[in-house]
């Protein structure tokens, strides 16, 4: 079973590396034959060299910080207020009532949309970014969540009207933990979202930070760094995806794949 | 025997795009304290609904559920159990409110003690019959409804767990309802035996169970199923 296993997934990084291997040849070719432009575009190993030149330079690393604390706090802040109010919307039909019509007309409002707004409450500085960041995981939460919870399985709520549970404890017992498996595959979608996004807010306004460091690359011709710097970005969204993906196969750990595949 | 329940349920219908239908009508019929009875009747009669009805789960209908003592607790056992599957075993019964020791004794009675970290998805389609029926039982309830609890089990498991749960309920004294199609399990628990007609959904007949009801090789046994299936039809 073991050997089995270990040669699948040998064979699936073999697989995933196929087209990588293709496109950074095209690369190559592309850069030696003029095609790609090598003031715009750095050759494949000055940005492979550069790329791990990156990870250990000191400034490189705070650009790193500023970052990492943009998008962890606004991904917390929005998917964090996003889940909950999905949750009592979508289990409190009363509640609905009142703030959904509203809620499902922000919601499709796309994030960037509201930076202007976020300028004027919040300055330029880390809170329109951490801000906008919540904005765009606070939609995705939202509406997937309250969706989620909208399906629950009555014979869960009848099993709680018989032992006469609260709303607190339904929700915190039954309709959480039901949700959890769609609350996950959003946190997924919610990741990436604020990584688009706070590329965008560090390439729109900034002085510090990843997006800003790509930006700034391209601004004084830097090709190693813009391609080594976008190269870390993607490496870093794989990562933050990755964990994502272990911590929600871990709190779904009850789950039956054999109904999941079904 | 002293009268715990009265059931009367006039009329109750469902509402769909289609229309208004009728599902129950008439329905009027006591239990008495610590006795067990079964309505059967034909699937989709509404059996399940009356049963939901009994419980308090359905509150839409005309007529009356009469409790003749106070603190009647009431406790459900679901067609399809009902189990929270990202909970353990020991969490579905914790989640009754039942302390540590009432677990442990409700997990011994149903040979599921071994099994009191699993998750619902490890266990076979009988252990997760047997932990609803712990579930059910636990909290001592004075009244328990089962639908349906062991309609996808094969033969050989429903007729064990069938016997296990004969001797739990004996214990525990509660009086029971219980919904089913399968005329032979009606006989094999009951005192007595409502048959339901089809929709709307009348008693057509109450059966007195007054036989040996746990060989289902008898002729009389084998008779009572004879005269409850040609009602039924």
């Amino acid at each position: 079973m073991v050997s089995v296993s270990k040669k699948i997934n040998v064979q699936t990084i073999i697989k995933g590396a196929i087209v990588p291997l293709i496109i950074v040849f095209l690369w190559q070719i592309g850069t030696t034959t003029g095609f790609l432009p090598t003031s715009i575009i750095s050759p494949p190993l000055p940005a492979f060299a550069n790329f791990f030149k990156l990870l250990f330079n000191g400034e490189f690393l705070s650009h790193f910080f500023n970052s990492s604390k943009r998008l962890f706090g606004g991904f917390i802040i929005g998917s964090s207020i996003g889940t909950l109010i999905g949750l009592i919307i979508g289990y409190k039909k009363k509640v609905a009532h009142y703030f959904e019509p509203l809620l499902l007309i922000l919601v499709p409002v796309p994030p960037l949309a509201w930076i202007p707004l976020l300028i004027i409450l919040f300055g330029t500085g880390d809170g329109v970014k951490i801000s906008l960041i919540s904005c765009g995981c606070f939609a995705t939460m939202f509406l997937s969540t309250s969706l989620g919870v909208k399906g629950i399985d009555k014979r869960f709520l009848d099993v709680c009207k018989i032992y006469k549970k609260s709303d607190y404890e339904i929700i915190k017992k039954v309709v959480l933990p039901f949700s959890l498996p769609i609350i996950f595959s959003s946190l997924r979608v919610a990741m990436a979202l604020s990584w688009t996004l706070l590329m965008a807010s560090e390439m729109i306004k900034s002085s510090s930070g990843l997006g800003w460091f790509i930006n700034d690359s391209r601004n004084f011709s830097r090709a190693d760094d813009l391609v080594a710097g976008i190269m870390i970005v993607g490496l870093l969204g794989k990562l933050t995806d990755f964990a994502v993906v272990k911590i929600g196969k871990y709190f779904t750990r009850w789950q039956d794949k054999r109904i999941e595949n079904d | 025997m002293t009268e715990l329940l009265n059931i009367k349920v006039n009329n109750k219908n469902f509402h769909s795009k289609n229309g208004t239908i009728e599902v129950l009508s008439g329905i009027n019929f006591s239990v008495g304290e610590g006795e067990f009875v079964s309505i059967i009747g034909q699937s989709g009669c509404g059996k399940s609904t009356l049963l939901r009805i009994i419980s308090g789960l359905e509150k839409e209908f005309e007529g009356s559920i009469s409790l003749h003592r106070k603190n009647n607790s009431i406790s459900f056992i679901f067609q399809d159990l009902g189990l929270f599957p990202w909970m353990t075993v020991s969490q579905n019964l914790e989640f009754t409110n039942a302390n540590e020791a009432e677990i442990e004794t409700a997990l011994k009675n149903v040979s599921l003690y071994d099994k009191k970290d699993s998750w619902i998805k490890e266990l076979s389609g009988g252990m997760k019959q047997r932990l609803a029926v712990a579930r059910g039982l636990i909290n001592k309830p004075k009244i328990l409804l089962m639908d349906e609890p062991l309609r996808e089990l094969d033969m050989i498991t429903k007729e064990k767990l069938q016997a296990e749960i004969k001797e739990l309920l004996k214990k525990s004294n509660a009086t029971t309802l219980l919904v089913t199609h399968d005329i032979e399990e009606a006989i094999y628990f009951s005192n007595r035996i409502v048959v339901l007609s089809e929709k709307p959904a009348i008693v057509k007949k109450i059966f007195s169970v007054n036989i040996n009801t746990d060989d289902r090789y008898t002729s009389s046994f084998q008779n009572l199923k004879a005269e409850i299936k040609n009602e039924l039809i």
